[in-house]
């Protein structure tokens, strides 16, 4: 389906009923600034979107995996210790967390490692 | 000589000034409605106690012992929409009920809205916006959250406290991809531009939509999945949501959308 020229809310209401409709079970969010329409910053707008278009989808029992960018490196700041873009609700309203790292780059490899933690289990 | 005249100016400020106001007034306590004055008599006029609530509104106390028990109980009703005490305040004075005691004593004016407040039990919420709940003491008016966890459990219930020891002990948690994506629960993969995370993702939702038993190791449950993607990730369309719907073994994959 394309939901070209609409708001993002009218979105994730159709793809609700889409996922009802065939009995999805994980949706993929790709990625959360774009569907946010929000200020990523702002506690309000991260746990209204959490709220509003997620929490639905969780109600219905379907899993969301959301994609979601990290903010640059600073001076002396490790890959690992950085979190999602943003605010922390991000992270606190999920239940798994995982941090994405390139580790290794070769002609048309990449060797990606996860790390990061989970409050779900044993990562 | 300068006269006093302060009531003929708040009277002039409430008959031209009120409906400003009332779009977004401005709270006394920290709440801020998310109604305006005019969409709050609406929706108290098309409630079940509407009939009520018009014949205060229309300044009959009949049925009430007094007039301040008839501002009360019209506060009450009012402040189920609105728990913003200027907006409470400014639509008593367009209620017929409005009288001297309540523009010339602010302590009445304060002690009847704060009874109301904290008196409330339930508040109004949008029908696409989840639950609204008052707890404790009724000055707390924080949106909560639904409390649903699963599939329909907790949508419209009220409220209620329960002993850990009458709950069913929960079962094995669920997994889509073991100890890491839980079914019904969010999961977030985050990091760098250009480390793979949408096509990661996209791995792992072929993988659990087709008859893997394993990805990178670990068990995977099969499901149908979608993909939300936007065109500004394919980096053509910022902000523009093209589509990608994958049902058990059949993808598509994304189209960018030219309309």
């Amino acid at each position: 389906m394309s939901a070209l020229g609409h708001p993002a809310r009218e979105a994730f209401t159709a793809a609700l009923e889409a996922c009802k409709e065939h009995g999805v079970e994980l949706m993929v969010v790709d990625s959360l600034g774009p569907a946010l329409q929000g200020d990523a910053e702002a506690a309000r707008d991260v746990i209204g979107f959490f709220q509003k278009s997620i929490e639905p989808f969780r109600a219905e029992g379907i899993a969301i995996l959301i994609i979601d960018h990290q903010s640059r490196l600073q001076a002396g700041q490790s890959y690992q210790s950085k979190g999602a873009f943003g605010s922390v609700f991000k992270t606190n309203l999920a239940r798994s967390v995982i941090q994405a790292q390139a580790t290794e780059r070769g002609e048309g490899t990449l060797t990606v490692r996860r790390g990061r933690r989970s409050t779900t289990s044993d990562l | 000589m300068i006269r006093d005249r302060a009531e003929e100016l708040e009277t002039f400020h409430i008959r031209h000034f009120a409906k400003q106001m009332g779009e977004r007034s401005a709270s006394a306590n920290g709440h801020h409605s998310e109604l305006t004055d005019e969409e709050v008599i609406a929706l108290a006029k098309g409630a079940k106690n509407a009939g009520k609530f018009e014949a205060l509104w229309g300044g009959d106390t009949s049925g009430y012992a007094s007039h301040s028990e008839a501002d009360q109980a019209l506060i009450s009703l009012l402040a189920f929409y609105t728990q913003d005490e200027g907006q409470l305040d400014s639509l008593y004075r367009q209620s017929a009920l409005c009288r001297e005691k309540w523009i010339e004593r602010p302590d009445y004016r304060q002690r009847t809205i704060q009874r109301a407040l904290s008196n409330l039990t339930d508040t109004y919420a949008p029908a696409d916006d989840g639950a609204q709940m008052v707890v404790g003491n009724g000055h707390a008016n924080f949106p909560s959250p639904s409390p649903s966890l699963y599939k329909d459990e907790g949508r419209g219930r009220k409220l209620e406290a329960v002993k850990f020891s009458d709950m069913e002990m929960p079962g094995p948690r669920r997994y889509l991809l073991k100890a890491i994506v839980l079914a019904a629960y969010v999961t977030l993969l985050y990091g760098d531009g250009g480390v793979a995370k949408s096509l990661l993702a996209l791995a792992l939702a072929v993988a659990i939509a087709g008859d893997a038993k394993e990805w990178l190791g670990r068990e995977v449950e099969s499901c149908p999945y979608f993909t939300w993607t936007s065109s500004s990730t394919q980096r053509s369309r910022p902000g523009v949501f093209t589509n990608c719907v994958v049902v058990r073994d059949s993808i598509l994959l994304p189209r960018i959308c030219s309309t």
